[in-house]
């Protein structure tokens, strides 16, 4: 065999590895495995490996259902859940160490970890499919943060800290479309700028207005207490505070704005071709700043999550990456506003996950914590099946 | 075409936007380094005889309000601009990547001593001071150890001639905390939420476990790390699992992270205990903080560069033997009782004399 064909062949046989069907039939096998390690031969006593082999069942199924293995990849899902769900039963019928893994708390803490991302990945989504690449959704997380704070301190109310998490999320977006649609700049280079922009300025705002810290009680956004919901076991935990009902209805408001209203389809059409939305009449910069602004007004809402939402308190830097992340959830759910969520909840799980593993199962911590961030990567490169973006993404549009 | 007619105007932009970028970005310390640079000359040309010197802070991550260990490392430097009257500048590092620059930085514009603040900006140090022969270099946190137990595989870089490393015993403070969380928990069970596993944290970790045990050698004891120092959310996630499972004394060594350890104390209506500095305006569930004598040594190694009995090729330790009137814990809350208080000064008299010695380490 001349070395030609070799590499021709192995080139084949890589392609067929990547190809959706054989990922979605990996996840199968994966969601079987979770079960069956609980099972002999293995009757594996740890809940590591059962959730390690679901997690990948999920992922795959992710992956490969918006590429077109549907049947394929919801079965990987389904076995991914139950397979794991069924592990963990058999098990805790002996063990009582693995009810403290899996618990009502993992599933509210992957929603906690995905609300910032899931907000941020449908402003991403936004932005994209108008043709914008949005990188700076980090940056514009973090004015989020900050503002979020310091409007809640200082009209004492946390409405105004989301007003003010808004408004300066979208200026920050503002500056990106402007360089990156008027200016015609390089938009990943544009994002980049903005996120280091908003480092610098919450950096400073934040050590010259707060100089000791924020030592005033900060004004949250309130846990909306519907008694007869928080009675039902995991359903309470799930569905805690006004930020979770936020993030859904953005979800769904995201999805029904780009697909079922012209307004989505203007969008969706500049983000395609935007010289044939120009022709018909449609105003292709308009839309872009419109949707690059939203984008920002929404990975605002992320960021004030973190700080108003959740923790209660700003430190530089903490939205820590998720702004990329969400980037990588928008590409992993194919630029879809319900598969990306789906993908910020894989993530958001990656995390959650991570806490009790490494009380539980030992495992090193350092190893444990690169999990979301090893799925960010598979994401990226785009391994699993090939992402195929909004066409004009990333290319300035020149009016003709 | 049209695109290349608007280069210029680009490159306006362009050069517009980072100009920009470097106000908002350093646009606080600005000030303070032409202040720095502006004396610095005067100093060294006309006044020989007068005994001030300048300072170069770098700082670590997390920026210089972090309540912590930056802010505590440069009150130490400002006392010392103070009472000593030396000069200089701080030079932030908003990353990592900042490390290495900014120690250039300091070495660049001509200061006597440069003091790096943290564990991880050690091997930066390093690699500077070894370049930068004439200058002093004082690394906060930092061990350097001999030969041949450092550098290549070892835990420690080497010493180096003009390097004295900034040493705390943290094991003590810890110590005094594990015995107030062993005191006043009710579960039975307490727990650590740690940063990234490097030693100046695991320090902590080992004496307040080592405290716990002594105290009640049958309360269980947690520990995770949230592998970062500014995710507040991450660590309050930990802390949160942790009170799931019993635990009703949080413990953080997680710097800025960690301010979400003790918020999701106060939000489960359980005990916390601070890092670093006196955390208590994180809520009435910070009963107590464990202290790190930061300003102490660093005022007192400007100190040592202004008489010139700085040694470098060395490291300082800042314990209780060497200073027992050093304050370990920040003043309890009222959640303390009286018999905890007592056998907390009881085994803080017996460090002093020696009779106990926390380990640094753990399993």
């Amino acid at each position: 065999m001349s070395t030609q064909s070799r590499t021709a062949l192995l080139g084949n046989g890589v392609r067929r590895l990547t190809e959706p069907r054989t990922i979605a039939i990996l996840g199968i096998a994966c969601g079987i495995l979770a079960f069956w390690l609980a099972l002999p031969p293995w009757t594996v006593r740890s809940v590591g490996g059962p959730l390690a082999a679901g997690f990948v069942a999920l992922a795959c199924g992710i992956a490969v259902v918006p590429r077109g293995e549907r049947k394929l990849g919801w079965w990987a899902i389904a076995l991914g859940v139950a397979g794991t769900l069924g592990a963990i039963w058999l098990q805790t019928k002996e063990a009582e160490t693995l009810d403290s893994i899996l618990t009502a708390g993992v599933l509210a803490s992957t929603l906690r970890f995905a609300t910032p991302l899931a907000f941020a990945a449908m402003g991403g989504i936004f932005s994209e499919r108008s043709g914008i690449v949005n990188i700076g959704l980090e940056g514009m997380m973090l004015m989020g943060a900050f503002f979020g704070v310091w409007g809640a301190v200082w009209s004492g109310t946390w409405v105004v800290g989301l007003l003010m998490a808004m408004l300066f999320g979208g200026l920050l977006a503002l500056i990106h479309a402007f360089f990156s649609i008027h200016l015609r700049a390089d938009q990943i280079v544009s994002g980049f700028a903005v996120n280091f922009l908003a480092l610098g300025v919450t950096g400073f705002l934040y050590s010259s207005i707060y100089p000791g810290g924020i030592e005033t009680e900060v004004s949250r956004v309130p846990n909306v207490q519907l008694d007869f919901l928080y009675d039902i076991p995991l359903v309470g935990d799930l569905l805690g505070g006004v930020f979770g009902w936020i993030m859904f209805a953005v979800v769904i408001l995201s999805y029904v704005i780009l697909f079922k209203t012209p307004i989505g389809l203007r969008i969706r059409s500049v983000g395609e071709h935007p010289k044939a939305a120009d022709t018909v009449g449609i105003s292709v910069y308009g839309v872009r700043y419109g949707a690059v602004v939203t984008s920002g007004v929404l990975a605002a809402l992320g960021g004030a999550f973190l700080s108003i939402g959740f923790v209660g308190t700003f430190t530089e830097n903490m939205t820590s990456g998720r702004g990329y992340i969400a980037l990588a959830a928008v590409i992993f759910g194919k630029w879809l506003p319900g598969w990306a969520f789906a993908a910020t909840l894989l993530f958001g799980f990656g995390f959650a996950l991570a806490i009790p593993l490494q009380r539980e199962a030992g495992i090193s911590e350092n190893l444990i914590s690169t999990l979301p961030y090893v799925l960010t990567l598979v994401a990226l490169v785009g391994l699993i099946g090939r992402s195929i973006p909004p066409a004009a993404v990333g290319r300035p549009y020149v009016k003709g | 075409m049209n695109a290349t007619r608007k280069l210029p105007w680009l490159l306006v932009l362009l050069v517009t936007l980072v100009l920009a970028l470097v106000a908002a970005g350093c646009g606080g310390d600005d000030d303070d380094g032409e202040a720095g640079e502006d004396t610095a000359p005067a100093d060294t040309s006309e006044a020989p005889a007068e005994p001030a010197i300048s300072v170069g802070m770098v700082s670590d991550t997390g920026g210089l309000d972090d309540r912590g260990f930056n802010e505590f490392s440069i009150a130490g430097f400002e006392r010392a601009q103070e009472e000593l009257g030396v000069d200089g500048r701080v030079y932030v590092s908003e990353s990592g990547d900042d490390y290495l620059p900014n120690l250039t930085a300091a070495v660049d514009d001509g200061h006597d001593l440069v003091i790096a603040i943290g564990f991880l900006i050690q091997p930066s140090v390093v690699e500077v001071a070894t370049e930068a022969t004439d200058v002093n270099f004082a690394g906060v946190d930092q061990f350097y150890g001999e030969e041949p137990d450092c550098g290549g595989e070892n835990q420690s870089p080497c010493t180096v001639p003009n390097v004295v490393g900034l040493q705390f015993p943290s094991e003590e403070a810890g110590y005094l905390a594990g015995i107030v969380a062993a005191g006043v928990t009710k579960t039975g069970t307490v727990s650590t939420v740690g940063g990234i596993k490097i030693p100046p944290v695991d320090n902590w970790i080992a004496g307040f476990r080592q405290g716990v045990k002594d105290t009640n050698p049958d309360i269980k004891l947690l520990n995770a790390y949230s592998q970062d120092f500014v995710d507040a959310a991450k660590c309050k996630e930990i802390a949160l699992d942790q009170i799931s499972q019993g635990s009703d004394v949080v413990f953080q060594v997680a710097g800025q992270c960690g301010l979400g350890a003790l918020d999701a104390a106060g939000e489960k209506g359980v005990y916390a205990i601070g890092v670093d500095a006196d955390q208590s305006f994180a809520g009435p569930q910070v009963i107590t903080s464990a202290l790190k004598p930061l300003e102490l040594a660093v005022f007192e190694t400007i100190r040592s560069a202004v008489d010139g009995t700085f040694q470098g090729g060395t490291n300082r330790f800042f314990g209780i033997e060497e200073y027992p009137d050093a304050e370990l814990l920040a003043p309890f809350t009222d959640a303390v009782p009286a018999d905890v208080q007592a056998a907390v000064e009881e085994a803080t008299q017996a460090m002093i004399n020696g009779e106990i010695d926390p380990p640094a380490t753990f399993d």
